[in-house]
């Protein structure tokens, strides 16, 4: 039944105050009983433990999650106003990982004496992130969607940074990870009345600039024409929105998707002036926290562990988001659908290029098996007598630079196809969150049902994948494959699982560090045995669509073209996208799922010039093997004797290529 | 293809180890991932795991390869590492060519790193040795496994000297701690872990299974994960409002100064009657070392007095 958006403005308000104020009481009853009621809320008997913990945790904790919601969603409700985009929240604008990094470093590293300007540190996290963010979006055709796809490149980048810290710092593991789980967990009311001014000031700030809001909604032209400095406004309510953020997280740790979920949601349902919006997002925000919070209280302490909050509003929030979103309609940018034409980098002959970028491959191939730096950085040549050694130090090298270069070429492949089948040149599988809903299944396959074996994990995961990307090609139809559903669909599964590793990480200490190191690629693990699988697999596959090229171009220019061509495109369509999954599901295994090379390559290679179908493909995979290859090098050599994971060397070099992108268009 | 060429070595070898004179007879080892097989004890040992690395160095032998040695210092504390050995980068992914330049003839690895057992293998025999995290009592576990690498490194009569030394220390510390605290005294021993966390080490951890074997009451015996603790708030510690709580360092300094004068742990019985004590560095995953340092310090913790 679908309710009138009318109606369900009142009554979904109603239902969550009703669902909190019940929670409330519901805590309260025992000590109702016995009639300390008032005793417990404010003057506990310091003989009875149930009396104290509710006074000093139970109370405290249930008031943070208020604030903490309601501040949230006020941020969230903000920021999607001043950028017209629902989709815009704190979190995915990357104001969550820059705080989240700030804060690891600032923990590990900062002395003592310096902890008064953990504030300061945080907000600068925030505000970094944020501006990069902006930085990659801004001059670009359509910026809404840069906005949200810059913000999840960030927060990847980001939030693997802060896994490497916490790797290099394993010391800390058990307390970053519960604070970036989003514990709310409270021993006394510090914490609470230590955020509750600044909240309750940055509030009252965005409750008064209600008016700057609604104008700057109107869109830029008109709220200047209308006389608004608009820059300055848009930088005001966007700082406050970043403070109540950075205040938050810095406080109690990562809570995901409530700033996005919850004012996206009113706004659907009607609410869509700036005061009432507010209002609303603060109370249901609010109460809505509480609720989860209640919830997952009463989960904690089954089988000796916890449950954080912050872990299961992610996981609540994404799957809603899609669907609310997906009701909603909501097109973030009426050129969503435009395609964003590259322009064309003509550096030499595509011919020569692709033997250049062959030639490339081949000595970097040789040079990164015997050259490799020792404990102090220093060159080391290792003797070519080694080559002929089956068991050496160059066989090992051999494995995992291989496994690198095949799924650099695995992830190119799949990128173009995705870009081209997709008609969009900013998805991968990276973004459509085909990779993350690859190591989401393996994730879960390894720690709740124990599987180890790595070719069952394959298998497993390659299922995973295909699967989420027939979700995602059906929950498309209906718009064509419209860029930001795809973002959408990616951002939400790399929150889910965000939440489901968080969780997992929580509460198996066993393979914690396996898992994060795997997360964020590392190449370690691998064999050769697997790498030639990946490699055979990769090499039919690839071969198949190089000889399906001509339909391929025909399926590129989009379908309407394709089906007045005679082009079966359903089919076509659908045998390209599963050969897409099960690529990205190969390497998933191999490097883990956050490289950016299946973006990175084709965009590369189109840009390169790159345009048929074929050239197109054979360029992006030179590209992703080159890319991957000198990742792994570096990941093996620059703090030797510890390593690196590759897939995060991969994504740094991938975001460096965006940064200077977009350097160079504005 | 390279699983074959190994096998026609090692057959290879086998066959020379019997056309070789008698004293060349091959010993065959098991462990959690198969079995290795030693014609003459091995002597160059690479450990990837500090449990392992403590357990090796008890034996008298020097590891010729160990992770993360700068941390060790800092958790693990004794004893001390020997002067001369490689430094092989991280635990959980320990780096295969720094390995292999240490030459070792056995590599010791835990159950985490059976993803690279294979890899490692082809470097030297590599055995599977798990000593926490087995569904098994830490003190038990340490045990069987001390004597099993004495075994296999021929160093049993050492193996009997370090476990009755453990032995001795703990009857001698379980008596002193009952000379202060009574007979009676249930003690809890917790780990803090951030503002609002905290382990408490449950009945198959290395604390409480040391506690056992000095006779002394334990206070929680409930359920636990499988590295021995249960983790969570503050509330955890309500049923031990009349036991003695010890928790273990290190932990960052304004951490520990927010739990403990957090109202929720001062209006806790244990705190409110002043029976808290600060135990120093103990690796609560280590080796026999660890399992007589957390007994001496605990004692002499306990001797000199609770934490203010």
């Amino acid at each position: 039944m679908m309710l009138r958006p009318a109606r369900a403005a009142t009554l979904i308000p109603a239902v969550f105050i009703l669902l909190a104020t019940a929670s409330l009481l519901i805590d309260l009853v025992p000590f109702a009983q016995h009639g300390a009621t008032w005793q417990a809320l404010f003057a506990p008997d310091e003989t009875s433990f149930d009396q104290i913990f509710y006074h000093f945790s139970t109370l405290p904790r249930t008031v943070m999650a208020f604030m903490c919601g309601a501040g949230l969603a006020v941020a969230g409700a903000a920021i999607q106003t001043i950028f017209r985009n629902p989709l815009a929240s704190p979190v995915t604008l990357g104001v969550g990982s820059g705080v989240e990094l700030a804060l690891t470093v600032f923990l590990v590293l900062a002395p003592a004496s310096l902890a008064n300007w953990q504030d300061l540190f945080t907000l600068a996290g925030g505000m970094g992130a944020l501006g990069i963010v902006y930085l990659i979006a801004s001059g670009r055709s359509n910026a809404s969607l840069w906005l949200i796809l810059a913000g999840m490149i960030v927060n990847l980048l980001l939030h693997s940074a802060t896994q490497i810290f916490i790797l290099f710092n394993q010391q800390f593991l058990d307390s970053v990870f519960m604070w970036g789980a989003g514990d709310l967990a409270q021993n006394g009311w510090d914490s609470t009345l230590y955020l509750a001014p600044r909240l309750i000031i940055a509030i009252l700030a965005v409750v008064a600039l209600v008016r700057p809001l609604d104008i700057l909604a109107l869109g830029d032209e008109t709220a200047n024409s209308l006389g608004a400095p608009v820059k300055w406004l848009r930088l005001g309510i966007l700082a406050i929105a970043v403070f109540i953020t950075a205040s938050i997280i810095s406080t109690v740790g990562m809570i995901g998707f409530i700033g996005l979920a919850v004012p996206a949601t009113l706004r659907f349902v009607g609410y869509t002036r700036s005061r009432g919006l507010l209002a609303m997002s603060f109370l249901v925000g609010g109460c809505g926290l509480v609720i989860i919070d209640y919830v997952m209280r009463h989960f904690a302490g089954t089988g000796g562990d916890i449950f954080p909050t912050g872990a299961a509003t992610a996981l609540i929030g994404a799957p809603f988001v899609i669907i609310i979103l997906r009701k909603a309609r909501i097109m973030p940018d009426g050129n969503a659908n435009r395609q964003d034409h590259p322009t064309d980098y003509k550096i030499t002959s595509r011919h020569m290029l692709l033997t250049g970028l062959f030639a490339l491959l081949v000595v970097g191939l040789v040079a990164s098996l015997l050259v490799s730096l020792d404990g102090n950085s220093h060159p080391v040549l290792t003797p070519i007598s080694d080559l002929f050694a089956f068991t050496s130090t160059i066989g090992d090298r051999t494995q995992r630079t291989l496994a690198a270069i095949v799924c650099g070429a695995a992830l190119a492949v799949s990128g173009t196809l995705i870009q081209r089948v997709g008609h969009n040149p900013m998805a991968s599988p990276e973004i459509t969150g085909v990779s993350s809903a690859t190591a989401l299944t393996m994730i879960i396959a390894m720690v709740y049902f124990g599987f180890d074996g790595r070719t069952e994990l394959m298998l497993i995961g390659s299922v995973g994948g295909i699967i989420s990307l027939f979700v995602l090609l059906a929950l498309c139809r209906n718009f064509n494959h419209a860029p930001h559903y795809l973002l959408l669909n990616g951002l939400a599964l790399t929150a889910v699982l965000g939440s489901v590793v968080r969780i997992a990480l929580t509460h198996s200490g066993t393979k914690a560090t396996m898992l994060i190191s795997w997360l964020a690629g590392t190449t370690y693990f691998t064999r050769l045995d697997e790498v030639i699988t990946v490699a055979i697999i990769t090499a039919i596959l690839s071969i198949l669509i190089l000889l399906a090229r001509r339909p391929l171009e025909l399926a590129s220019m989009g379908s309407d073209q394709a089906v007045s061509l005679g082009l079966g495109i359903s089919a076509f369509r659908l045998a390209m996208m599963t050969g897409a999954a099960i690529l990205a599901a190969v390497s998933t295994l191999l490097v883990g799922p956050l490289s950016f090379v299946g973006l990175m390559a084709p965009h590369l290679a189109r840009i390169a010039g790159f345009r048929l179908a074929g050239a197109h493909l054979l360029g992006a995979i030179l590209i992703g093997a080159n890319v991957m290859m000198v990742a792994e090098w570096l990941a093996r050599n620059i703090i030797y004797p510890q390593q690196l994971p590759t897939g995060l060397i991969a994504a740094l070099i991938g975001t460096a290529y965006f940064l200077i992108l977009s350097a160079r268009r504005s | 293809m390279r699983r074959l060429l190994s096998i026609a070595i090692s057959a290879l070898c086998i066959v020379a180890a019997i056309a070789s004179p008698a004293w060349a007879q091959g010993k065959t080892y098991n462990h959690e991932m198969g079995t290795v097989t030693f014609d003459t004890p091995p002597t160059r040992i690479a450990v990837t795991n500090w449990s392992l690395a403590e357990t090796v160095i008890a034996l008298g032998i020097d590891p010729v390869a160990i992770a993360d040695p700068d941390l060790y210092y800092e958790w693990v504390v004794t004893p001390d590492l020997p002067k001369d050995f490689v430094d092989i980068g991280q635990r959980q992914s320990p780096n295969l060519e720094a390995l292999r330049k240490a030459k070792p003839d056995l590599i010791l690895i835990t159950k985490e790193l059976a993803m690279a057992y294979d890899a490692l293998s082809e470097i030297a025999p590599t055995m599977v040795i798990s000593i926490f995290n087995n569904d098994q009592p830490a003190l038990d576990s340490i045990r069987k496994a001390t004597l099993k690498i004495a075994d296999i490194t021929g160093k049993q009569d050492r193996a009997q000297e370090i476990l009755t030394q453990v032995d001795e220390t703990l009857a001698h510390d379980g008596d002193r701690i009952r000379a202060v605290l009574g007979p009676d005294q249930k003690i809890v021993v917790i780990r803090i872990n951030s503002d609002a966390q905290i382990n408490v080490f449950g009945p198959p951890s290395l604390p409480n299974t040391v506690l056992a074997a000095m006779n002394i009451p334990t206070a929680y015996n409930g359920e636990t994960t499988g590295w021995g603790f249960a983790r969570g708030g503050l509330e955890l510690l309500a049923p031990f409002a009349n036991d003695t709580l010890a928790f273990i360092e290190p932990t960052p300094a304004p951490v520990r100064q927010r739990i403990v004068n957090s109202p929720l742990w001062k209006m806790q019985g244990f705190a409110r009657k002043n029976r808290v004590y600060q135990v120093p560095a103990v690796w609560t995953y280590g080796g026999p070392y660890s399992v007589m340092r957390f007994a001496d310090l605990l004692a002499t913790q306990i001797e000199n007095g609770p934490y203010k």
